[in-house]
């Protein structure tokens, strides 16, 4: 055995002298807030249709680049959310406080929810691994998310092919998802069991370079959902605001997508984004979303900076309805699933100052972006970032 | 429903084969490698922007989008 061991051990000591250092590791870390605001939200349960909400989310990402074939990446996810609708029925019913909070009175009440005053609690974690074989790239993913009353576990592969030294670039993905759900049950007042909801996507997309000075790509998707499609604490209302029930949706829905990306360089320090995706599923949601946008370099290509302006349009889901005088087999009243367009603008901007040979690369970045929607909803989204590449 | 995506995603990837007969080569592709060409310039904060607007709206799913995950909040 002492000698097996030691064997090991030196073959494990002639890999590690054999191996590469890192090529090149870039941690990032991005602090995302996200500030919302609105009352056309007529699923919200105690009908004020208040859909506020403030969202702080860290994320820490890390890309190795291991050798010149290989690299990992992942990334670990916190954030914490406060809406207004998640206190109001908080408020109404003690959902979220621990069951031991018994002097309350409130009905619901679950042991193991992360709550800090009245925020609700995420955490997540994603990893991959990309390696380059001849005109080949395969890079398969997998990841985890946890929140108050939704769980996944997903994972998929995608697959690139280079051609025509490397003027065009084929690819192609397949993603599962194997999620579960707990949606309130507003009869009891008490969570539902988990609920299974699993997701599967299928991708494939061609990018080409067209000059010296533009490159375009196009793509399509389908996906296929089934279980639980509903959402947590979706309602509508069956009478008077005070009577409500559960939104119900179908268990299966297929979606359909086709996106274009083009990208042209106006000058030195210039270039010109345009975006296109066009979307439909069997719940008879079309969209179309159109995404101009300029990017721009600055101090020597040191920093970036972008402004971009979003168009989205969608029709309304076959199951929608501001109210339903009756109970019927499918309703919704999730404004997410209603007609709506949708105008966005912002700005990003990213400066990496020079730093001499060996030493580390400091990046520094942030966005401001503003969203807002033809159904009484608007969002302000902020971010901050500092990236280390050494 | 799939008439219409391939009435959009057949001419695409057409052109994109026919654009296959265009080589630039690796020694003429300065522009193309400056980073305000990337399709994602800004990086991992595109990935938060992204989640935005599958959180809420209808149409999510596909394009480098996720699609799953959820968030509970009405």
């Amino acid at each position: 055995m002492a000698v097996i061991r030691r064997y090991l051990l030196a073959f494990a000591f002639l890999l590690l002298l054999e191996r590469p250092a890192p090529a090149k590791t870039d941690l990032d870390l991005v602090v995302n807030s996200l500030y919302q605001s609105g009352k056309g939200g007529k699923q919200v349960y105690d009908g004020s249709g208040n859909q506020s909400l403030t969202l702080y989310e860290p994320v820490l990402y890390i890309n190795s680049q291991i050798d010149h074939n290989t690299s990992i990446f992942g990334s670990v996810v916190f954030d914490a959310l406060s809406s207004a609708s998640a206190k109001a029925f908080d408020q109404g019913t003690g959902a979220s406080r621990p069951a031991s909070d018994a002097s309350t009175g409130a009905s619901g009440g679950e042991s193991d929810e992360k709550l800090f005053g009245g925020w609700q609690t995420r955490v997540g974690a994603e990893l991959g691994y990309s390696k380059k074989a001849g005109t080949w790239v395969f890079t398969p993913t997998a990841g985890y998310s946890h929140e108050l009353s939704y769980n996944s576990v997903h994972g998929g592969m995608n697959v690139q092919k280079f051609l025509a030294e490397d003027n065009f670039v084929l690819s192609a993905g397949y993603f599962h998802f194997s999620d579960k759900s707990r949606p309130w049950d507003v009869q009891n007042s008490k969570f539902s069991a988990f609920k299974a909801k699993t997701t599967n996507s299928v991708n494939a997309g061609a990018t080409q370079i067209l000059s010296e000075k533009d490159i375009v790509l196009a793509g399509v998707s389908y996906t296929e959902q089934t279980g639980f499609l509903e959402g947590t604490r979706n309602t509508v209302s069956t009478g008077t605001v005070t009577e409500r029930a559960l939104e119900r949706l179908p268990g299966s829905r297929g979606k359909w997508t086709a996106n274009t990306r083009y990208v042209r360089s106006l000058g030195e320090r210039t270039a010109f984004h345009l975006d296109y995706r066009y979307y439909a599923d069997n719940w008879n949601i079309r969209s179309h979303t159109w995404e101009p946008s300029l990017a721009f370099s600055f101090a020597e290509e040191a920093g970036t900076w972008r402004v971009f302006y979003r168009r989205y349009s969608q029709t309304a889901a076959k199951y929608y309805g501001d109210s339903f005088p009756a109970v019927t087999a499918y309703m919704t009243s999730d404004s997410d699933l209603s007609g709506f367009y949708a105008n966005e603008v912002g700005a990003q901007a990213a400066y990496a100052p020079e730093t001499e040979g060996g030493e580390t690369a400091w990046e520094y970045g942030g966005t401001a972006m503003y969203y807002r929607r033809s159904n009484d909803l608007s969002a302000l989204v902020l971010q901050a970032s500092i990236t280390a590449k050494f | 429903m799939k008439f219409k995506i391939y009435i959009i995603a057949l001419p695409a990837l057409a052109s994109l084969t026919l654009a296959g007969c265009v080589r630039v080569h690796q020694v003429d592709r300065e522009i193309l490698s400056r980073k305000i060409m990337q399709f994602e310039p800004m990086g991992n904060r595109q990935a938060f922007l992204n989640d935005v607007h599958s959180i809420r709206e209808g149409a999510s799913g596909g394009a480098g989008q996720s699609a799953g995950g959820g968030c509970g909040c009405n």
